[in-house]
């Protein structure tokens, strides 16, 4: 929900629902990006993106603030001010969101540059990480960072089993060398990608802004379905490099999640794939889903609990 | 017949093998050493300085070294990893099964076979640990194999992935063609 106040002359900017995840920040994304947006904008004094309402704030959506900051600051003669929640809302997304805030409004992403920044939540047990992409060299600065502070904390703060360290140290190496892989955009950062670990799971969320997975797949080796492609390239070894063999690190993924009664879902292109915790098997008439927009790259969140069920 | 080791020890920035790139780097440097190696000598690649693999790094490594060993690109010569940490041997073995690949390694002075293996390799390869060497026509006798085709297929195919090694047998025997004794990689001594 988007207005223009009479009284402030400020545009507001307000996600729907309570939560704000990919989904509301697809949304907040592609609705000011449209020229009617664009338009509407030009009256207004300032730009304010009203987060008053959500309760939660998932990893997802903290990549969107950043993003929404890099669009609106190049907009031309427009300030914009993010609102956040005043009623002492403290999950570890929000505490995160304050570093976020101030590199979105400058949009200065240096602090997070090729520098994954962890945040440690003594009173919840909860640790965050975000963190842009921009090669080989971050992706060894992220690494280097898990083995010294992530692993450390998951095996004596939040008990993790040594095997399933062993699996999100390997998922979160595969899932960020895929960005660098994949990721076409000449600007930086090629990519993100955020951690948040509790007692109770710890979620992976990557996202780049490439050409998308079904996109790939479909100019390498032809394969014009965009279901189909997201689906192979988690459960055949497939690669859009066949001379090379590779493939093997998504195909990975997907097993060591299943192995642990994970959960996970991709977007892709128009392709969404997700995968129940319960079976692993297809979840129903959602497992396959089309999204109304393209998102131009790939989306993959993964849930990995500490308990098998 | 002795069969030796020579040690390869991987290096990598921050003790991180990460990605496709630097596992053909690496892949180089075992080829490299390989390809100087006399025959009936084997590389024991050290994990000593390595924190971490991922699963392109030992793809593109492990799967395609062992590609070439199969492929008979280094005849008499095989390879063995030690000085593994556990979760560099899931990662790895994890690797191999994709492949279809299998090897040996050595931790703690303990030898065992990781990635892809078939239920019929252990009893083959505790019997020919067991014996100083064997051939074809002796694990026929003593794995009470109904054919003699059917323990040299095995020794060829644990020989092909350069899990034994052989040499030819000059004794002759009633009915025998060109014959080898199989002998353990595990017992190379160190150069």
């Amino acid at each position: 929900m988007d207005f223009l106040s009479q009284k402030t002359n400020n545009y507001y900017i307000k996600p729907e629902g309570s939560i704000l995840d990919a989904h509301a920040f697809d949304k907040l994304v592609f609705s000011i990006s449209a020229t009617p947006f664009l338009k509407r904008v030009q009256i207004a004094k300032q730009i304010v993106i009203d987060l008053e309402r959500s309760k939660k704030l998932n990893l997802y959506g903290e990549m969107g603030i950043f993003l929404l900051g890099k669009f609106l600051n190049k907009l031309p003669n427009r300030s914009f001010n993010i609102k956040y929640p005043s009623n002492g809302t403290h999950n570890a997304g929000f505490e995160t969101l304050r570093n976020i805030r101030s590199a979105a409004k400058s949009h200065d992403p240096k602090p997070f540059k090729n520098n994954p920044f962890w945040q440690i939540n003594d009173k919840e047990n909860s640790i965050v990480m975000f963190m842009f992409i921009e090669d080989v060299g971050g992706i060894r600065k992220l690494l280097d960072s898990t083995i010294n502070i992530f692993q450390p904390y998951l095996t004596n703060v939040l008990y993790y089993p040594e095997q399933k360290i062993n699996y999100i140290q390997n998922i979160i190496g595969e899932l960020t060398q895929n960005i660098i892989d994949h990721s076409v955009v000449d600007s930086m950062p090629k990519g993100y990608i955020a951690l948040a670990a509790t007692k109770r799971k710890v979620e992976i969320v990557v996202m780049d802004l490439g050409i998308g997975i079904p996109k790939r797949l479909g100019d390498s080796i032809g394969i014009k379905d965009e279901f189909l492609a997201l689906k192979l390239a988690f459960n055949k070894r497939v690669s859009s490099r066949l001379s090379e063999r590779r493939g093997i690190g998504l195909l990975e993924v997907k097993k060591m999640i299943e192995d642990s009664h994970g959960y996970l879902s991709v977007r892709s292109n128009r392709a969404k794939v997700s995968f129940s915790p319960e079976t692993y098997k297809p979840l129903g008439k959602n497992w396959l889903s089309s999204t109304s927009v393209c998102f131009p790259g790939t989306q993959i969140e993964v849930l990995f609990p500490n308990k098998k069920h | 017949m002795q069969l030796y080791l020579d040690d390869h020890l991987l290096e990598a920035e921050d003790g991180l093998l990460i990605g496709r790139e630097a596992g053909k780097e690496k892949r180089k440097e075992i080829c490299k050493h390989l390809d100087n190696l006399p025959v009936h000598t084997g590389l024991n690649i050290s994990f000593k300085n390595i924190r971490t693999i991922d699963f392109s790094c030992a793809d593109t490594i492990f799967n395609t070294v062992l590609g070439m060993i199969d492929a008979g690109v280094y005849p008499d010569k095989f390879i063995i990893l030690s000085e593994l940490q556990d979760h560099q041997i899931d990662t790895i073995d994890r690797t191999l099964k994709e492949a279809s690949k299998v090897l040996f390694i050595k931790t703690n002075n303990r030898w065992s076979l990781i990635g892809d293996v078939k239920d019929n390799y252990n009893p083959i390869i505790e019997k020919i640990l067991s014996v100083e060497s064997i051939s074809t026509r002796e694990l026929t006798t003593v794995m009470h194999y109904n054919s003699v085709h059917i323990a040299s297929n095995k020794l060829a195919a644990l020989y092909r992935k350069g899990l034994v090694a052989r040499e030819k047998w000059t004794r002759s025997e009633r009915g025998g063609g060109r014959q080898f004794r199989y002998y353990s990689i595990t017992k190379a001594k160190k150069k």
